[in-house]
């Protein structure tokens, strides 16, 4: 097969295309939001900043972006702390019923995200939850854990439980063998999962918009209920093209940590143990 | 420390994360699918009671069926249309090496990490009567006035596909990774053209990825509202919208759970049920 056959060239183009298809929508919300005119159009009619400006004057989006920023930390805290205890208790343990509490503890992955917020909603007004930032903690907590669980589990399956029983023969007390050996052997997929929770939840819209309060709502619902009740306006782009720019540099940590490959191969990693 | 001990101790931090699952998933489905036998009451959003009136009430309505048509045709495109792009690039990226690789993994990895909400406003900017395409379209005459590809199901297939195209990537490529690369050379040398090769040899290899990607983004695709909800405009209706209007205008959230709840026993059904079947056959098929 010659390396520049019509197949090859013409399967290049396709990814190409494919490509073009995937960026599409991210670049044009970033060209829209320092265009003068609300709709993108051909010839592009100009630049503007003022969109931009617009934004600090509103001081919601800011202090929606704050609130989605601190649910996404405290989310993110509590899904790898359940997942270091499922995955290397797991790992370690054989019982009957475990294929289907493992089934249970990946359940949210797949799960209608709108019904498990309906039940939610009614299930926290009958125990009279007051809506705040803890209760939207732990429901983010539920759908965002199951992505570290499937991470840590997959590092934890690599590990060498020879090293652990060493450390203890030798004298370390049980903690101390989970700090010294464990925590770090599984770290790759601890940070692996701790992305995933964060992303899941910063981006969460379906939990956000029945479990926060209409005066204190995460930046993507806020954007949802806008964008559902009075559709585009190019200040929505501005604040989009924000978020567009700070998920840039999430991906950069994640570059920079991790690897962007290892992390895509972690995400799909432990996947078939879903079914 | 005796290993029984260990063990013991074990189950005891295990009961921690079994007990906030059971108090966060369980526990709020099952007030769900209760709420979903209720008797609804005026001026009320809770019902009481116990009946099956949401359901009969919801197959009696000819807007509901119609609702599901919709739901399940779009599930069924947006998987399609998902594999059509989603196989080609698993396969270019499975052959790939060096940074072109690393290049389109980053392609298709980073649209995960941003806002469904944000991708949406990008399809309005782009398909909208006054967008980016048709005008320039118009510009170049190649129309005359604007196409509709957006606020219908065109928009929201289009919308859906973006949103769930990595899901289908990951899916094939992890099946991917474990064919024998030396079919491959195997079936060049023979004199099989690489079309061939790739419809021949690779996609029947690939086939448990493709069949649980295309479950997945079905499923995916059936039970979200976000995408529906901004690309369609109000103009189409599917299943998540209508449990969602129940809860957000008419306020009768008993029906609005039953009709979650169907979408949920659906989506535990495919899962459970469908996915096993297929797999059992494949295995049987492929052997």
């Amino acid at each position: 097969m010659s390396r520049y056959s019509p197949e090859r060239l013409f399967f290049g183009a396709l990814i190409a295309l494919i490509c073009a298809f995937i960026l599409a929508p991210v670049f044009v919300v970033l060209a829209a939001s320092v265009s003068p005119t609300p709709f993108l159009v051909f010839p592009p009619t100009g630049f503007t900043t003022r969109w931009f400006t617009d934004i600090v004057t509103l001081n919601q989006y800011w202090q929606g972006f704050k609130f989605s920023f601190q649910v996404a930390i405290l989310s993110t805290i509590l899904s790898v702390a359940i997942a270091l205890i499922v995955g290397l208790t797991m790992a370690a343990a054989e019982f009957r019923g475990k294929a289907l509490l493992q089934a249970f503890f990946l359940s949210p992955i797949i799960l209608p995200e709108l019904a498990l917020a309906l039940g939610l909603l009614q299930y926290f007004s009958q125990i009279g939850v007051v809506r705040g930032m803890m209760p939207l903690v732990l429901a983010h907590g539920v759908v965002c854990a199951p992505y570290a669980i499937r991470t840590i589990q997959a590092s934890a399956a690599r590990l060498d439980r020879n090293l652990v029983d060493c450390a203890l023969s030798l004298g370390a007390r049980p903690w101390r063998a989970l700090v010294d050996i464990t925590i770090p052997m599984v770290r790759p997929g601890m940070v692996a999962g701790a992305v995933m929770a964060f992303v899941m939840s910063f981006d969460n819209v379906t939990i956000s918009l029945f479990l926060s309060s209409p005066g204190s709502m995460p930046l993507p619902a806020l954007l949802y209920n806008q964008a559902a009740e009075a559709g585009l306006n190019t200040t929505l782009a501005a604040v989009s093209a924000m978020l567009i720019v700070f998920m840039l540099v999430v991906m950069i940590v994640i570059e920079r940590l991790i690897g962007l490959e290892t992390f895509a191969a972690s995400t799909m990693q432990g996947k078939d143990s879903r079914a | 420390m005796r290993p029984g001990e260990r063990a013991w101790t074990r189950y005891l931090i295990l009961g921690l994360p079994t007990a906030y699952f059971i108090a966060l998933v369980a526990f709020p489905l099952f007030v769900l699918g209760r709420m979903s036998f209720s008797v609804p009451e005026r001026g009320r959003v809770f019902g009481d009671g116990f009946s099956f009136g949401n359901y009969a009430e919801i197959f009696a309505n000819p807007l509901f069926l119609e609702t599901l048509g919709v739901t399940v045709r779009i599930g069924i495109i947006v998987s399609l249309c998902a594999l059509a792009i989603g196989f080609p690039l698993a396969l270019f990226i499975w052959r790939a090496k060096g940074w072109v690789r690393s290049l389109v993994i980053f392609i298709t990895i980073a649209p995960i990490l941003i806002s469904v909400v944000v991708r949406s406003y990008g399809w309005i900017v782009l398909l909208s009567n006054r967008g980016l395409v048709n005008s320039t379209l118009m510009y170049f005459g190649v129309i005359e006035r604007p196409i509709r590809l957006i606020f219908n199901e065109t928009g929201i297939v289009i919308g859906m596909t973006h949103v769930l195209l990595p899901f289908m990537v990951l899916s094939i490529m992890s099946t991917l990774q474990s064919i024998d690369r030396s079919l491959e050379d195997a079936a060049s040398t023979l004199g099989a053209r690489p079309l061939r090769v790739n419809l021949e040899i690779i996609l029947p290899l690939a086939l448990p990825g493709i069949v649980s990607g295309m479950i997945l983004v079905f499923i995916l695709s059936v039970g979200s509202f976000i995408t529906p909800v901004l690309l369609g405009g109000q103009m189409v209706m599917t299943l998540p919208i209508l449990a969602l209007q129940q809860f957000q205008t008419t306020f009768n959230w008993a029906l609005g759970s039953a009709i979650a709840t169907m979408l949920l026993v659906a989506v535990l059904l495919i899962t459970t049920v469908f996915e096993r079947l297929l797999r059992k056959h494949l295995i049987r098929g492929a052997g």
